[in-house]
């Protein structure tokens, strides 16, 4: 099955050597120069993957994937961009995105990282030991719809969460090592950060815990990495 | 960091628009205070002067009482005016006292001859005196104790004899009274003139500040919009770079695509180089020291030269490159930084045009007036709205927002380029009829003339 990837990059040098080089490894690839360019084609083609610079004329990649995900689109999205500040990264993957990469990036960190959403992404869209729709405690989510039910009503996820919350999900009451967490979720064990992967548990707590600043499902392990308890478990 | 920057000038801004709403709502309290207290408002006035009035009354009273004690005393021996004068120290100026007693009634005649206007009738033993005065005794009388109060009207008929003098007929001396209200008219004009003084003092402050605060604020996002541009700048060719780089050695290639990649990392290194020489530029024209290597040029021929540079780029984004350059112009320039000021506008011609619909044009003329030559460069480009036309040649300044760019660039060609032609004796000017409608710049250098 070819896998459509759509570049979306100003810069013509670069998109020219990522078109080259995905197309090398067997993917078809789009390449467009600018935001709204980007969400036509989007709108217009089965695309699996989106590379999405940030910084792009007329509408910037953050908007791009804002408006995507407001369309309920549930496509991968790997940012590049230029900036590379932990607040750039955060906000990046606020909005939707699936992962980031720093300019000037590793050809084969590059293809990797590509890879590595494409097996995730596999192993997200196969039921498992957790049901699509998992109940627990009055609360519920839903792993294909990314939607949810909270303490404080309904809740809208973002896909990396909902891979988090499966993966400690299918582990339950079990410390989930850190590096586990990240081969399970991203693929790889390169990135993201520590601050990262607790600014994800803190969106969960956030999203079903009924006191977020005393956890009673999803508990640090210090020095450990995170375990999911089920309410079952911890009474 | 980003975020504490934007958010900090903020906080002060609230802080500081506080601050200067406090100072003001002071300022209007203490004006108002002022001017409502002022001593010598009109009721404490008023109240003032009716108890000087009430005391003259009853000091006449008084007085009359000691009159009647030493005329009973004297009774026997009283004569003419001198005597009493002599016995009766302080009386005022009268004009005739009848004594009516056991020994009949005797009349002394007085001092003045003024017309009778009152009376004072007091007992004397089993007898009584009547004592008549002038207007101008009673007058000199009031002048000499109570300075404010005038006698008012002559004699009241209604009032007995003894209260000849009451509070009825005398008044307050409307020039005193003028006076005062004056003083306190002048008062408030004081205080309202001071207090409009310091409120306009403060508010000056404040706007000077608030200025102050929006101008280092405009350089901060100034910085950052560089910081960001030439994040991206350096990074971008780097990126490709890299890509194309580990492209080459990791794959196999065809000879022709292999030479492709090489051309389009070569043209990525010159992009940085051209990149670095402007931030380098940009830091050694900054300095005070920098004098540029003036030299007699032929400015017609050098022109000539960096329009060829450019046009071949300019014709292949499709824009048509006029040119008119009359032969024979010189100046004295120092000619690496003149290509750097002339490429520098061209290429922003170029930058600016090509990615407009419709026709596409750069026009390159030299003209001269007496004394200096005039390069003009003129675009149908996207334009500069008259704000934007104000800070060009500011350092760092790019229009438009740095996240959704169309043309890559520094934010320091224009800024190179003003500081060039001001070492160069020159001036350099920016028009455009606004956003859509085209810029034209025009630099202007001192001519030789032949």
């Amino acid at each position: 099955m070819d896998r459509t990837i759509l570049i979306v990059e100003d810069e013509a040098h670069i998109a020219e050597g990522l078109q080259l080089n995905l197309e090398m490894e067997g993917y078809r690839a789009i390449v467009v120069g600018d935001g709204n360019a980007a969400l036509e084609i989007y709108r217009s083609a089965p695309i699996d993957l989106i590379l999405l610079d940030v910084m792009l004329p007329g509408i910037s990649g953050i908007d791009v994937c804002r408006q995507i995900r407001a369309e309920a689109g549930r496509v991968p999205i790997l940012f590049l961009t230029a900036r590379g500040d932990e607040d750039d990264r955060i906000l990046g993957l606020e909005v939707g995105g699936d992962d980031y990469l720093t300019k000037p990036f590793s050809l084969k960190e590059l293809l990797l990282r590509v890879k590595a959403i494409f097996r995730r992404q596999a192993w997200f869209a196969t039921p498992g030991r957790v049901p699509d729709e998992f109940h627990f405690a009055g609360s519920m989510i839903n792993f294909k719809t990314f939607e949810g039910v909270g303490p404080r009503g309904p809740v809208s996820l973002t896909r990396k969460e909902c891979m988090m919350f499966k993966f400690l999900a299918e582990h339950p009451g079990e410390v989930v090592a850190r590096d586990a967490l990240l081969d399970g979720v991203w693929g790889y064990d390169a990135y993201p950060t520590t601050r990262t992967i607790d600014n994800f548990i803190l969106r969960l707590r956030k999203h079903f815990e009924s006191d977020p600043a005393n956890p009673t499902m999803f508990l640090t392990v210090f020095g450990a990495g995170y375990k999911f308890v089920p309410p079952e478990q911890s009474a | 960091m980003r975020s504490l920057t934007t958010r900090q000038p903020r906080r002060i801004a609230v802080i500081f628009w506080i601050m200067t709403a406090l100072f003001v709502a002071q300022m209007t309290w203490w004006i108002i205070f002022q001017v409502t207290n002022v001593p010598g408002d009109i009721v404490a006035l008023e109240r003032s002067l009716d108890l000087e009035l009430y005391q003259a009354a009853d000091s006449w009273r008084t007085w009359s009482g000691r009159l009647s004690d030493s005329l009973s005393a004297s009774w026997s021996s009283l004569t003419e005016g001198e005597v009493l004068g002599g016995r009766l120290g302080g009386l005022p100026a009268f004009t005739s006292i009848e004594l009516e007693g056991e020994s009949g009634p005797r009349t002394i005649p007085g001092s003045s001859n003024e017309p009778v206007i009152g009376s004072l009738t007091i007992p004397i033993s089993q007898n009584r005196a009547t004592i008549y005065f002038s207007t101008e005794a009673a007058r000199d009388w009031l002048r000499i104790f109570f300075p404010d109060v005038l006698y008012k009207s002559g004699p009241d008929s209604s009032k007995s004899p003894g209260d000849a003098l009451t509070v009825a007929r005398l008044s307050i001396d409307p020039a005193k009274a003028e006076l005062v209200l004056e003083g306190r008219r002048g008062r408030v004009r004081m205080f309202v003139s001071e207090g409009i003084f310091f409120l306009l003092l403060i508010l000056i402050g404040a706007l000077s500040i608030h200025r102050a605060l929006r101008q280092s604020a405009a350089l901060e996002r100034q910085q950052q919009n560089f910081l960001a541009a030439v994040t991206h700048e350096l990074k971008s060719p780097l990126a490709s770079i890299r890509l194309f780089s580990e492209t080459v050695s990791a794959r196999e290639l065809s000879d022709a695509k292999r030479r492709e990649v090489m051309d389009k990392i070569t043209q990525d290194v010159i992009r940085l180089e051209e990149m670095v020489d402007d931030v380098l530029e940009a830091a050694t024209l900054s300095r005070e020291t920098y004098h540029p290597q003036l030299v007699d040029t032929d400015l017609s021929a050098a022109i000539q030269s960096y329009s060829e540079l450019y046009r071949p780029r300019a014709e292949r984004a499709g824009i048509r490159w006029q040119t008119q350059i009359p032969p024979g112009l010189r100046a004295r320039t120092d000619y690496r930084h003149l290509r750097r000021a002339v490429g520098a506008v061209l290429d922003n011609a170029i930058k600016y045009s090509q990615h407009v619909s419709g026709d596409k044009s750069v026009q390159l003329g030299l003209t001269h007036s007496d004394s200096e030559a005039i390069i003009t460069v003129a675009d149908r480009g996207v334009g500069l709205s008259p704000a934007d036309q104000k800070r060009v040649f500011e350092r760092f300044f790019r229009a438009g927002d740095e996240m959704t760019r169309r043309v890559a660039g520094s934010g320091l060609g224009l800024y190179l380029v003003r500081e060039i032609v001001d070492a160069h004796g020159g001036r350099v000017s920016v028009h455009s009829d606004g956003p859509g409608k085209g810029t034209t710049i025009e630099i202007r250098l001192p001519l030789i003339t032949a």
